[in-house]
C-alpha cells in the first residue's frame, strides 16, 4: 500500500494515470455534458419545480416568475430540484474464483475502470460486492475526485468464499432503480440461470456484463496430468487433457459464455469479455463506446 | 560375507530420501483454478481405474544408489575352503567276491569319509569295474591310483603294498583269518597211452590248513570224491584218469570255512578251436597256421571252419577278404604287397610313448593285445614296431575284434612266420577271444582263476592314519563383490540416463497447463 492506501500492485502508476484521464475522455466523447445525462452540483434544474422564494440580489433574472410579480407585485424566483442524472452501479463478483491466475487484479482493475467511467460521465457511482448470495453495497461517490476513496476500498478487497450468484443476481436485479447504469464484473462461473437478466428489461437499465474469462479454466491446452483444485470449494480432481479433451473443455466454456452474452444483449446490456492479461485501454475504450 | 568399509552402509539411508524426492518430483502439480465446472467431465474420464505402472526409473535409481553404497562398503564373500580330492582304487576281481571282503571295503570307505570334511570329494574306482575275474596286477592298480588329479591317492587291497607304491596310501582290507582252497590249474592231457588225464592243482590260502574234499564228475558217471589235506599256503596236484569218450568234466572243491566260492568249481569241456582260414591264403601260410594251432591246442585241438559267416574262435584273412562277423578274433594279414615294410625281429624296447615293446623271445608271452577294442590312435595299439628311416612305425594294430598285421609275415629275415612270434601271436589272439586252452585235444577250462586271485591277501590296516596324509584344506581368497556391484550401478545409471530420452522419443513427454502455471 502506498501512503494513500491504494495498492500499487493492483493500481500501478500508469493505471492511475489512465483513470485520471477518463473524465476528459468522456467529455470529448459527448462534446460536453447534456441535461439529463449528468448530475449537476448547483441546485435547480429546468423541470423539477419545487416552489418560490423571495428574490435576492444576484439571482438569475431568468428564474424570476414575472407572472407572480405582475399579479402580486413581489419579485419571486422559481426554485427547482437539482436534476439527478444516471447513477452507475458497479458490482464485483467477490467469490474466491475471482482470485487465482490473475483474476483478482483483473477484476479489481475492471471495476475501477467502470467506476471511473461512471464518475467521468457526471453521475454518481456506487460499487458493491456479490458475495454469499447477497448484493452488498460498499460505497458511493459523487464526483471524479472521490475515485481515490473507491480505489482504496477496492485495494482492501480480497476475494473469498462463494458469490452465490444464483441468489445474489435476482436480489441485485430487483434492487436496481429505473434508469440505472449497471456494470457487473464477474467470471460467471455459476450455475445461475442467465434468464435472471430479463428482469432488467423495460426499466431503462443499461450497462454491461464484464465477463472475466481465465484461459486455464476456459480454454486449457493439452499436457501432462495435474491436480485441479477449485478455488471456492477446495475440491481436487485429477485432470489429464489430451487434444480432444482440451477442445471439449473449451467448447463447454464457449457455450456457457455465449449463453450469458445472448441474454445480456437481449436486455440491452453490453457483453464485454476480458482475460486477466487484458489491456486496460482497450477495455476502457469499449466501456466508453458501449456504456458511457 | 565381510565388509571392508562398513560405515559406507550409512549411505543406504539416502534411499528413502531419494524415493521421497522422486515421488515429490513425479507427483502431479496442483493447479488452483477458478472453477472445475468445465473440467469435471474430463476428470471423470481420468478417474477410470488404470493399471498401476511400475516406475522403472525410480527402481533403477534406487538400485543404482544401493549398488553404489554397497560397492563403497566393499563386501567380500568368504568362501569355504577348497575340498580335498581323494582318489580311491579298490583292488577288485575275484578276491573282492570273498565272503566279508566287500563289507571290509565298505567299512574302510565309510571310515575314510568320516574323516573328511563335507567339501572333500571321494572318487572310488574299482579295478576291474566288473565283478569277478582275475585279480588286477599291482601295476595296474598303482597306475589307476596315480591317474587324474587328487590330493590323496588311496588303494584298498588285501595285499601288502609293493615297494614302488610311493605317493599312494595303502589300506589293507584283507582278513588274516580268511581261509580258502581253490583250483588254480586244470588241464586235460593225454597220458603215454593216449588216454585223457585230468591234471589239477589246488592251493590253500595262507590263513591255515584246511581239510578239503575234491569232487570230480566226468560226463554222466557218478562223481568221484577225494579228501585232501592242505597246509597253509600249500598246493597239491591231482591226477584223475578220464574215459576217452568224456567230453566234459566238472571239478569241485569243498572246504569248511572257505570264504571264496569263485575258485571252487572248474568246468572243462572238449571243444576244439574253430578256425576259419581264408581260401586266399597261400598254402605255406596255411600250413604254418595249422602247425601253430597244433602247438597251441595239441593234435586235434582245432577244426577248420570253411564258412566265413559261421561262428569261429579265430579267422585269419587276407587283405582283400570279407570280414568274418561271427569270429571272436580276426587276424588280417597284409600279404605280398609291393613296398610293404618288412618286420625287424630285433628285440628291444619300444620308444617311449609308442606302445609296448615287441620282442620275439620267450619273454614275449607277456605282451598283450590292446585292452581297448577300438583304438582311435593307432599309436596306442602298437604291438610291434618296424624301424624305418623315419622312425618306428606300427605294424600290428588292433581295431575291435580284428587285428591287422601291416606286414607280410613271410618276409623278413627271419620271417615272423618262421619264428615263435607266429604261434605266440595266435595263442594270444585265442586267449583274448575265447579263453585259455586247457590241454590238448581242444579242452577248455571255464571258471578257472589264476593263483594270485585264489590267494586271498591277509594285509589289514586301519584308515585312521590317513588324516596325516591329507593336505590341509586350502582356504580360498574371499570373492570381492565390488566390481560386480559397480558394474550393476553403472548399468542402472545408464538406464536412468537414457529413460527420459527414450520417453521423449516415444512422444510421451509434453508441456501441460500444470507446468505452464508453475
Amino acid at each position: 500500500m502506498n501512503a494513500g492506501g491504494i495498492d500499487p500492485v493492483l493500481f500501478p502508476e500508469g493505471f492511475l494515470e489512465l483513470l485520471a484521464a477518463v473524465p476528459g475522455l468522456v467529455r470529448r466523447l459527448h462534446g460536453g455534458p447534456a441535461d439529463g445525462r449528468r448530475a449537476v452540483r448547483s441546485e435547480g434544474g429546468r423541470f423539477l419545480f419545487r416552489g418560490h422564494r423571495t428574490y435576492r440580489p444576484g439571482d438569475d433574472l431568468r428564474r424570476v416568475d414575472w407572472n407572480v410579480a405582475a399579479r402580486h407585485g413581489h419579485l419571486l424566483v422559481r426554485q427547482f430540484d437539482a436534476e439527478r442524472d444516471v447513477a452507475t452501479e458497479v458490482w464485483l463478483d467477490a467469490s474466491a474464483s475471482m482470485a487465482p491466475l490473475g483474476a483478482h487484479v483483473a477484476g479489481v482493475r475492471a471495476a475501477a475502470l467502470c467506476l471511473a467511467t461512471g464518475l467521468g460521465a457526471g453521475g454518481r457511482a456506487r460499487w458493491g460486492l456479490l458475495a454469499a448470495g447477497e448484493a452488498q453495497a460498499r460505497a458511493q461517490a459523487e464526483q471524479p475526485g472521490d475515485l481515490a476513496g473507491l480505489l482504496r476500498q477496492l485495494s482492501a478487497h480480497r476475494p473469498a468464499g462463494r458469490a452465490g450468484l444464483t441468489r445474489a443476481l435476482p436480489l441485485l436485479v430487483r434492487r436496481l432503480a429505473r434508469g440505472t447504469r449497471v456494470l457487473l464484473v464477474s467470471d460467471l462461473l455459476t450455475r445461475a440461470d442467465p434468464g435472471v437478466l430479463h428482469a432488467l428489461a423495460g426499466r431503462g437499465i443499461r450497462g454491461a456484463l464484464l465477463h472475466l474469462r481465465v484461459p486455464e479454466a476456459c480454454a486449457p491446452e493439452p499436457g501432462a496430468p495435474f491436480l485441479a483444485r477449485d478455488a471456492e470449494t477446495g475440491e481436487q480432481i485429477p485432470v489429464a487433457l489430451d487434444g480432444p479433451g482440451a477442445a471439449r473443455v473449451a467448447a463447454r466454456a464457449r457455450a456457457h459464455a455465449d449463453l450469458w452474452a445472448q441474454h445480456a444483449h437481449a436486455v440491452g446490456l453490453a457483453y464485454l469479455p476480458f482475460a486477466p492479461a487484458f489491456d486496460p485501454e482497450a477495455l476502457l475504450r469499449r466501456l466508453l463506446l458501449e456504456v458511457a | 560375507m565381510s565388509l571392508g568399509v562398513p560405515l559406507a552402509l550409512a549411505g543406504l539411508a539416502a534411499l528413502p530420501l531419494l524415493w521421497w524426492l522422486h515421488r515429490r518430483r513425479a507427483r502431479p502439480r496442483v493447479v488452483v483454478l477458478p472453477s472445475l465446472m468445465f473440467l469435471r467431465p474430463e476428470a471423470e474420464a481420468a478417474r477410470r481405474p488404470r493399471p498401476r505402472r511400475v516406475d522403472l526409473e525410480l527402481l533403477a535409481a534406487l538400485l543404482a544408489a544401493a549398488l553404489l553404497v554397497l560397492g563403497a562398503a566393499d563386501p567380500r564373500l568368504a568362501r569355504e575352503t577348497t575340498g580335498r580330492r581323494v582318489r580311491v582304487v579298490v583292488s577288485g576281481g575275484a578276491p573282492l567276491e570273498a565272503r566279508g571282503a566287500r563289507a571290509r571295503v565298505d567299512a574302510a570307505l565309510a571310515a575314510l569319509r568320516a574323516g573328511l570334511g563335507p567339501d572333500d570329494e571321494v572318487k572310488v574306482h574299482t579295478l576291474p569295474p566288473e565283478a569277478g575275474g582275475p585279480r588286477p596286477a599291482l601295476e595296474e592298480v598303482l597306475a589307476a591310483a596315480g591317474a587324474g588329479a587328487a590330493d590323496l591317492r588311496l588303494v584298498l587291497s588285501d595285499l601288502e603294498p609293493p615297494p614302488e607304491a610311493s605317493g599312494v596310501a595303502w589300506v589293507g582290507v584283507g582278513d588274516a583269518q580268511a581261509r580258502n582252497v581253490g583250483v588254480v590249474a586244470a588241464r586235460v592231457e593225454p597220458d603215454a597211452a593216449g588216454a585223457p588225464v585230468l591234471f589239477a592243482t589246488l592251493c590253500a590260502g595262507p590263513a591255515g590248513g584246511l581239510g578239503a574234499e575234491v569232487e570230480v564228475q566226468a560226463g554222466g558217471a557218478a562223481p568221484a570224491r577225494r579228501a585232501l589235506d592242505l597246509e597253509a599256503g600249500a598246493c597239491r596236484s591231482l591226477e584223475v584218469p578220464l574215459d576217452a569218450a568224456v567230453a566234459a568234466v566238472t571239478l569241485r572243491v569243498r572246504a569248511a570255512g572257505d570264504v571264496l566260492a569263485a575258485d571252487d568249481t572248474v568246468e572243462l569241456v572238449r571243444d576244439p578251436l574253430a578256425v576259419h582260414a581264408s581260401a586266399a591264403l597261400p598254402p605255406a601260410l596255411r600250413a604254418r597256421l595249422a602247425l601253430a594251432l597244433d602247438a597251441i591246442a595239441g593234435p586235434g585241438g582245432h577244426r577248420w571252419v570253411a564258412d566265413p559267416a559261421a561262428p569261429a574262435d579265430l579267422a585269419v584273412l587276407g587283405e582283400g577278404d570279407a570280414a568274418a562277423p561271427r569270429a571272436r578274433r580276426t587276424l588280417r594279414l597284409r600279404l605280398e604287397v609291393p613296398g610293404a615294410p618288412t618286420v625287424a625281429l630285433a628285440p628291444g624296447p619300444a620308444p617311449p610313448g609308442r606302445g609296448a615293446a615287441a620282442e620275439l623271445s620267450a619273454a614275449q608271452a607277456d605282451w598283450r593285445l590292446p585292452a581297448r577294442a577300438p583304438a582311435p590312435d593307432p599309436a596306442e595299439a602298437v604291438l610291434l614296431l618296424a624301424p624305418t628311416a623315419a622312425g618306428p612305425r606300427p605294424l600290428l594294430v588292433g581295431r575291435g575284434a580284428e587285428v591287422r598285421l601291416l606286414a607280410d609275415p613271410r618276409l623278413g629275415a627271419p620271417a615272423p612266420l618262421a619264428t615263435a612270434f607266429w604261434p605266440l601271436l595266435l595263442a594270444r589272439l585265442l586267449e583274448e577271444g575265447g579263453g585259455r586252452p586247457a590241454g590238448a585235444g581242444g579242452w577248455r577250462a571255464r571258471g578257472l582263476l589264476d593263483a594270485p586271485s585264489t590267494a586271498l591277501g591277509r594285509f589289514a590296516s586301519p584308515v585312521g592314519g590317513l588324516g596325516r596324509a591329507l593336505p590341509a584344506p586350502r582356504p580360498r581368497p574371499p570373492l570381492a563383490l565390488r566390481p560386480f556391484l559397480l558394474l550393476g550401478a553403472v548399468l542402472a545409471l545408464l538406464f536412468v540416463w537414457l529413460a527420459p530420452w527414450w520417453t521423449a522419443r516415444a512422444g510421451r513427454a509434453g508441456a501441460g497447463p500444470a507446468r505452464r502455471a508453475a
